[in-house]
């Protein structure tokens, strides 16, 4: 399956693209669709993004075709054909 | 009462009703560093009724590259103060009520939301964001967020009941109430802060006049050092 991948911000740097489509295996996690990041863009971006106990980082934030991953299962979300998945570090300053 | 030559050029835009909407209706603009007194600036020329004004926090050298509303004389004195003093000078119609404090959920704050038309939250961490996201869900009060974080920039507009809340988007949920106070400021240029907080007064000023906001159930994201704009849906689970 393919799903759409945006890289925001910092991740931009990383990835030297805005916008990816991934030919990915059907039925992954976003978990296992970060894996894959790793190994075709950028180790970097796992690594960004969550903590030592593989959770998100504070502030950091994944959205599933607009929706927090949070409010959906979190990284164990399964993802289907044609989602849109946005990697976002934190902007909150004032 | 609407001096008509102060909006003249943009009573076409608003119309009178839209004008009148925007004297009789209230902001709370929570913090007044880069974003907060720049959007605040905005709102008071536009002549929107009454200001309310938070922030606990006094100007620092460290301000003035992009607080334009301070100067150097101002070093040292409360925000809400000099912020207060300014904006009436930028326009004598506007009632200005300044409050040195911090915006949490206490009786005070419960207030000050309660008695807003809309919250332009403006500031730089993410335990204010969260108690002001609890306080305008439970008064149903709209939000006009903004963020910068170097070179990037962030603005979404919350509708109660009708968009997804800000913890829905932002990821904010049991964060550390670390702010730029604590030492922990990130880098920031003036232009970046200008652009965010020019949207964020554009947004409620449209949900003052009764106009319809451009970023409810969007979140612009804005990376100043590529010209890329980009605008995602937010949608509720």
């Amino acid at each position: 399956m393919k799903v759409t991948v945006k890289f925001l911000a910092i991740f931009y740097e990383m990835a030297k693209t805005l916008r990816m489509e991934l030919n990915v295996p059907d039925g992954i996690s976003v978990r296992e669709l970060l894996n894959i990041i790793d190994e075709k863009v950028n180790p970097n971006i796992s690594k960004t993004l969550l903590n030592d106990d593989s959770g998100l980082r504070e502030g950091y934030n994944i959205l599933i075709n607009g929706r927090a991953i949070d409010y959906v299962k979190g990284l164990d979300t399964v993802l289907k054909d044609g989602d849109e998945v946005v990697l976002l570090p934190p902007i909150g300053g004032g | 009462m609407i001096s008509s030559d102060r909006y003249v050029r943009q009573l076409p835009l608003l119309g009178i009703d839209g004008q009148r909407r925007l004297s009789s209706s209230s902001a709370l603009v929570v913090g007044l560093g880069g974003l907060g007194s720049l959007a605040s600036m905005y709102l008071a020329g536009a002549g929107v009724g009454r200001l309310i004004l938070v922030d606990f926090d006094t100007v620092s050298i460290s301000d003035l590259h992009r607080q334009l509303l301070y100067t150097t004389s101002d070093i040292g004195k409360s925000k809400v103060e000099v912020a207060e003093r300014r904006l009436r000078e930028i326009n004598p119609g506007v009632k200005i009520e300044a409050h040195q404090m911090v915006l949490t959920r206490n009786e005070e704050s419960e207030e000050l939301v309660a008695s807003a038309d809309v919250i332009v939250l403006a500031v730089d961490n993410m335990k204010t964001r969260f108690d002001v996201d609890e306080l305008a869900s439970k008064y149903n009060k709209p939000i006009v967020n903004g963020g910068v974080d170097g070179w990037f920039g962030l603005v979404t507009t919350v509708l109660p009941g009708k968009t997804p809340r800000l913890t829905e988007i932002l990821n904010i949920k049991g964060l550390n109430p670390v702010s730029c106070a604590e030492g922990l400021c990130n880098a920031v240029v003036g232009p970046v802060v200008g652009v965010v907080a020019s949207w964020q007064a554009l947004d409620a000023l449209r949900i003052l006049a009764g106009l319809k906001p451009t970023l409810a159930g969007k979140l612009l994201i804005i990376d100043s050092s590529r010209g890329i704009i980009d605008v995602l849906p937010v949608f509720s689970p």
